[in-house]
């Protein structure tokens, strides 16, 4: 009965977040689900990632552990995240993943979000409330996104308590005919979205895109093959999804597995004229989609593991060219495409070459901080930029030259933010670190709580 | 299904010339002409001046370490072979689930490609899926044996965790039929014949026997990954389904033609073992998902040639020849587009809205929608050539051949196939033993060499593009592997019945044509980056054979293992690269990796109590360690996990079986039989690092059975009870097995029926 009622509740939301759009982002923070936390204090979760079976770096698993504040800027205070009495590890909690777990947070740094990544239990999505240390409990309804999304999901928090997954499928064979004379074939495709209500933990609403770039590109090879990283426009009545093109050699034939001679696709060419593109649909209903393409760049914006496009204190969405590329573009909120004026370029601001932004995030006022690497360099970098003066000052770390930082980079998710303080966990794969505080208002850096890492295991995210 | 129509017929076909001849043969011989020791492969190896010992006995005194599990009881039992493998000493099944449902064998931690499972001593796969020890009935088989580590010269292959070898009845001494039904829970029908005729002044002999299963799987399930998923797509863990789409039907028959003990042959037959099946795929890897409309048609026609004789030639040379041809299909199709959930409805889903039917992600159940037809052709031929040179010295040289070549074919979309490679892989092994007994026959040692030469010839196809013009060109590859193994055993008779055994392997094993190229009926993707794996395997045991004081009776055997395995192959949940196309990765699927070295070291024993005949116990107890030995991780840093156990493997296993026997209850000259089974998995994790929510917690079961012999002795009748208390039992990943079971069976004998 109880049930009952919460459905009847919940389909009432589906509702009004349908009729209301907007509106409906004041129903966050539900008391109905979220149990009420026991203190005040800002937990800052640290989440890190140990090697799989198979001895691959970060494969395995994610353990999450929170300190306060006092901890994280204390240079003696130790985190031990990887430490193991037998066979057991004893400090913070196991994440629910087979893989690297998915995670995201409430602002506030209460809540954590995570759907699994492969694994027995590829696709369920999990909401735990925080309690410091390794208190972790798991809160609200467990989600089955994979028969939408996928096992393997690509998910982020899109707005503040809500949350979207997409995924493309549905290819057709990129060929027809018979050997040795296929003939070529547009892929086409579709991708699926799926709106996560983190406060109630529901699926509330779900779309599709059949993915259509216009006949003049599709004679021309370009296609669709991933989608990435919904995040919503300022008035929560946008969604941009990120897209990866690849391009066929239209005049090319079948590639084949070389030892069993089993098609695996079309020849494909690197030749590309086409800017980044992103799609535009209407939120909550998932519906009018768009395409918007950016003159500014040619490089795709996809997020993997961490969120690259973020509402500035502007209005504008800001969508990094992450995680190939060293661009920042603007899509504007008055006319939700993008704004060709605006280009923000890393190599540019730091006068180098061969930068890309690996994660990053705006903090406040045009400021942001990034995380990179570059072409030729060993290890990763920190830098604080500001998107309206279009300038970037490095910021030193101690491991950033070393190359194993760019495996954690390449795996990175989440840059913590507590008011004026960002908090980036750098541990270079397989060695001890610090998590570094950046006080995005005086530009500095200095070195936080001793992270102890182990063979094969890093940090990869604050919340 | 065009299988099962062709073996129905060729079934009914076999069978009328043999009730004709029943009619015309009405000389009534006296069964009781003793065909002296009927040979098997097995045999042939063995010192045939060693008296007065049971086989059982012999081989497991033989040196290697090796259990020998009768079937005679079970075959009366509603007792399924695999359930029976799954009692005996060191040995765990793992299955997917209700009968049918995909098995792996585990012994002492050694599973997959290690481990040969043999019929007559020929690759049980030769026979297809269709015919395996999911479906071959107790009542068909002689006996089971089941050597850990090291194999006797006779079972070589690319094997080195051990085998299980399964030796159907030969025995045609006596003119017998029988024929046995049985039902039970989740609607499931069992039922199989026995014919054996001999004439006894040709020497003509014929078997036959077959069987059919039919069961709907419809058990229960309750367990955490048991779910009910809403319109919100909540979901509702511990929820009670009904397992659907689970159905398993099978039809075998074997039926063997030829002579026995004559001047030329001591057994010449030719043999047509054909079987169909039909399996219908609840879910995948986990129970996370049912599938709707996912099944596989398996169906094999197998033609054997056996002969062996003693004396062949020259005196004390013993021939052996088994020579299979198979010709096997594997259909498999899945196109339903709607997704299911465990209450056997279609999910729902708000899409833009509105609350619609909820459609798969890529069209199929598992996948994208399939069907593939798979044809698979193996010969596969053992030759034994043994001599005794002198009384308790002999030599053996055993050659074992096999081909394969296999077709699969994409039915919705045959064009993809046109480049597919034709491959033809040729796998030739010969090995050679020597078997000494000295010291006044108490010791007793053997040292084998064993040379493995796989080929693999393939037609590899190319589009070729000249001048606009497209053009397939052919290429030639062959890839040859070789390797050389050894090993030895050694078994010492300190006083009367009492041994001590030893047995040590050095070897290679190639990765199986499974784990090369996958099986998508088995949710298995290819992987053709593996590696052979090595072995170094020490065995040492001993065993106290049955004894007697006054009436009680008791036997004693231990077994102790180390085992070290380099590169070994482990089937591992698939993780498609991040870059790669996002349709590629998905969990319900699998495929097989090397792992750098791991190391097993453990100990295997059982304990037997008779009493009076009247009281049979046994206990067995299996335990081990799996351990990591990888001495580092991809980047050269010291592997953190070193000696830490491999997860998701049950290591600690124990069982216990009772029977007592009541006799002249009810009637006279009956003889009624009662049993209890418990069985003990300890808890395990199938994730790294031991998180709490990765435990597959202790399991134990216990099962109840009573088996009435009417005083005729040719009505059996026998009632089981299985899992009595409904534990939650879990082989693989959460899926979830049957809870308590009923079976009724009856089994009805004649003999001496001419």
């Amino acid at each position: 009965m109880k049930k009952n009622l919460f459905r009847i509740a919940l389909f009432s939301t589906v509702i009004a977040a349908l009729t209301l759009g907007s509106c409906s982002s004041d129903d966050n923070n539900d008391p109905g689900t979220n149990p009420p936390v026991a203190d005040g204090t800002r937990w800052i979760t640290l989440t890190g990632s140990f090697p799989d079976a198979a001895g691959t770096a970060g494969n395995g698993g994610t353990r999450a552990y929170a300190i306060t504040q006092e901890n994280a800027a204390n240079p003696d205070y130790v985190v031990d995240l990887f430490k193991m009495e037998s066979e057991k590890y004893v400090v913070g909690f196991a994440l629910k993943s087979s893989r690297t777990a998915r995670v995201q947070a409430s602002e506030d740094g209460k809540f954590l979000y995570n759907i699994q990544y492969t694994g027995t239990e590829g696709g369920v999505f999990n909401k735990y409330s925080v309690s410091g240390q390794g208190k972790y409990t798991e809160v609200g309804y467990e989600l089955n996104t994979a028969t939408i999304l996928g096992t393997s999901p690509r998910w982020v928090k899109a707005a503040e308590g809500i949350g979207v997954g997409v995924s493309f499928g549905e290819a057709l064979d990129p060929y027809t005919g018979s050997a040795p004379n296929y003939v070529w074939r547009h892929p086409k495709g579709k991708i699926k979205i799926a709106n996560i209500d983190l406060n109630n933990t529901a699926i509330t609403n779900t779309g599709n895109i059949d993915v259509d770039l216009g006949a003049e590109l599709e004679a021309q090879g370009y296609h669709v093959w991933r989608a990435d990283v919904p995040v919503l426009n300022q008035a929560k009545d946008k969604l941009y999804i990120g897209l990866g093109v690849r391009r066929h050699n239209v005049n090319g034939t079948v590639t084949t597995n070389a030892n069993t001679g089993a098609i695996s696709g079309w020849q494909t060419t690197n030749e590309r004229n086409l800017g980044t593109l992103t799609y535009v649909v209407d939120y909550p209903s998932l519906r009018n989609a768009k395409i918007i393409t950016s003159e500014k760049s040619m490089i795709d914006n996809l997020g993997y593991r961490t969120l690259t496009q973020y509402v500035g204190t502007d209005g504008n969405l800001y969508q990094a060219t992450a995680t190939s590329g060293p661009d920042i573009l603007r899509i504007s909120k008055a006319t939700n495409d993008y704004d060709q004026t605006y280009h923000f370029n890393l190599n540019t601001a730091l006068s180098i070459t061969g930068s890309s932004i690996k994660a990053w995030r705006y903090i406040k006022d045009g400021v942001a901080v990034v995380l990179y690497t570059v072409t030729g360099t060993n290890g990763g970098y920190v830098a604080l930029i500001d998107l309206n003066a279009k300038t970037a000052t490095k910021l030193a770390t101690d491991s950033e030259a070393d190359t194993a930082l760019a495996t954690t980079f390449g795996q990175f998710q989440n840059i913590g933010l507590v008011g004026d303080n960002v908090y980036l966990p750098l541990t270079p794969s397989g060695k001890d670190g610090n998590i570094y505080i950046v006080n995005w208002k005086t530009k500095t850096i200095k070195k936080g709580a001793t992270l102890k890492a182990a063979s094969g295991s890093f940090y990869l995210g604050a919340y | 299904m065009r299988n099962l129509y062709s073996f129905l017929i060729l079934l009914i076909l076999m069978a009328l010339p043999l009730f004709s001849q029943e009619k015309q043969t009405k000389e009534k011989t006296a069964a009781t002409e003793k065909t002296k020791e009927e040979k098997s492969e097995a045999e042939t190896l063995e010192n045939i001046t060693v008296q007065g010992t049971s086989k059982k006995k012999k081989i497991e005194t033989s040196g290697f370490a090796v259990s020998i599990i009768e079937t005679k009881e079970a075959s009366l039992r509603n007792l399924t072979t695999n359930e029976l493998l799954d009692r005996s000493v060191g040995v765990r099944v793992r299955q997917n689930g209700g009968i049918g449902s995909n098995v792996v064998y585990n012994l002492n931690g050694m599973s997959g490609s290690t481990i040969g499972v043999f019929l007559n001593g020929i690759e049980v796969s030769t026979y297809g899926q269709s015919f395996n020890l999911n479906n071959i009935p107790p009542a068909m088989i002689e006996r089971i044996e089941v050597y850990k580590g090291v194999l006797p010269s006779h079972l070589t292959g690319d094997y080195v965790g051990g085998a299980i070898n399964v030796i159907l009845k030969k025995d045609v001494s006596q003119n017998t039929a029988n024929v046995s039904a049985s039902y039970g829970s989740f609607n499931t029908f069992q039922s199989d014949f026995g014919v054996m005729y001999r004439d006894k002044k040709t020497g003509f002999s014929f078997r036959g026997s077959g069987s059919y299963i039919y069961t709907d799987n419809s058990y229960e399930t309750w367990g955490h990954s048991s779910t009910y998923v809403n319109e919100f797509q909540q979901i509702i863990r511990n929820y009670k389904a009904k397992r659907f789409n689970n159905t398993y039907k099978n039809i075998n028959g074997r039926f063997e033609v030829g002579f026995t003990n004559t001047k030329w042959a001591d057994q010449f037959f030719i043999v047509y073992n054909g079987s169909s099946n039909y399996t219908e795929i609840p879910h995948g890897i986990t129970m996370s998902v049912p599938y709707v409309g996912r099944f596989n048609e398996a169906g094999a026609n197998v033609f054997e040639l056996n002969y062996n004789k003693r004396n062949f030639l020259a005196k004390n040379l013993t021939f052996n020849v088994n020579a299979v041809r198979s010709e096997r299909n594997s259909y498999l199709q899945d196109t339903v587009d709607y997704a299911y959930n465990w209450d056997g409805k279609i999910r729902h889903i708000y899409e833009n809205g509105v609350l619609v039917k909820l459609k798969t992600k890529e069209g199929g159940q598992q996948g994208k929608k399939v069907i593939t037809d798979t044809d698979t052709k193996i010969t596969n031929a053992r030759a034994n050539l043994g001599y005794l040179i002198t009384d308790g010295h002999r030599v053996s040289l055993n050659h074992k051949f096999e081909a394969t070549n296999r077709k699969e074919e994409d039915l919705l979309n045959p064009a993809s196939k046109d480049l597919a490679t034709d491959s033809n892989i040729y796998k030739n092994i010969t090995s050679m033993s020597y078997e000494a007994e000295t010291f006044n026959k108490r010791l007793k040692t053997n040292i084998s060499g064993k040379y493995t030469n796989n080929r693999v010839n393939d037609l590899r196809k190319k589009i070729v593009t000249i001048e606009g013009v497209n053009s397939i060109v052919e290429e030639n590859v062959t890839t040859i592997d070789r390797n050389f193994g050894f090993g030895g055993t050694v078994s010492y008779n300190l006083i009367p019945s009492m041994f001590i055994t030893g047995s040590t392997e050095n070897s290679y094993i190639m990765p199986s044509d499974m784990q090369l190229f996958g099986a998508p009926e088995q949710n298995i993707l290819p992987n053709l980056q593996l590696q052979a794996e090595k072995y170094i395997n020490y065995n040492l045991g001993f065993r106290w054979n049955p004894s007697d004081f006054g009436k009680h009776k008791i036997a004693f055997y231990v077994n102790a293992f180390w085992r070290n395995a380099y590169n070994k192959i482990t089937p591992q949940t698939v993780v498609a690269a991040d870059i790669e196309n996002e349709s590629d990765a998905d969990i319900q699927v699998t495929k097989f990796v090397n792992l750098q070295k791991t190391q097993a070291k453990g100990f295997e024993a059982e304990v037997i109590y008779i009493y009076n005949n009247r009281l049979n116990t046994s206990f067995n107890i299996s335990k081990f360690n799996n351990l990591d030995k990888s001495d580092s991780d991809e980047n050269g840093a010291p592997n953190r996990y070193y000696g830490h156990q491999v997860s998701n493997e049950p290591f600690f296993t124990m069982n216990m079986n009772m029977q007592y026997n009541f006799l002249n209850v009810f009637q006279k000259e009956s003889l009624l039989s009662t049993y209890y089974n418990a069985g003990y998995v300890g808890e395990y994790f199938t994730v790294r690092g031991e998180p709490a929510y990765s435990i597959t917690p202790t399991q134990i079961t216990h099962d109840l059975g009573a088996s009435y012999r009417f005083p005729s002795k040719k009505l059996v009748a026998s009632l089981d009870v299985k899992n009595i208390f409904n534990a939650e039992v879990y082989d693989n990943f959460q899926i979830q097995k049957p809870g308590r079971g009923i079976y009724f069976k009856l089994n009805y004998t004649l003999s001496k029926f001419l």
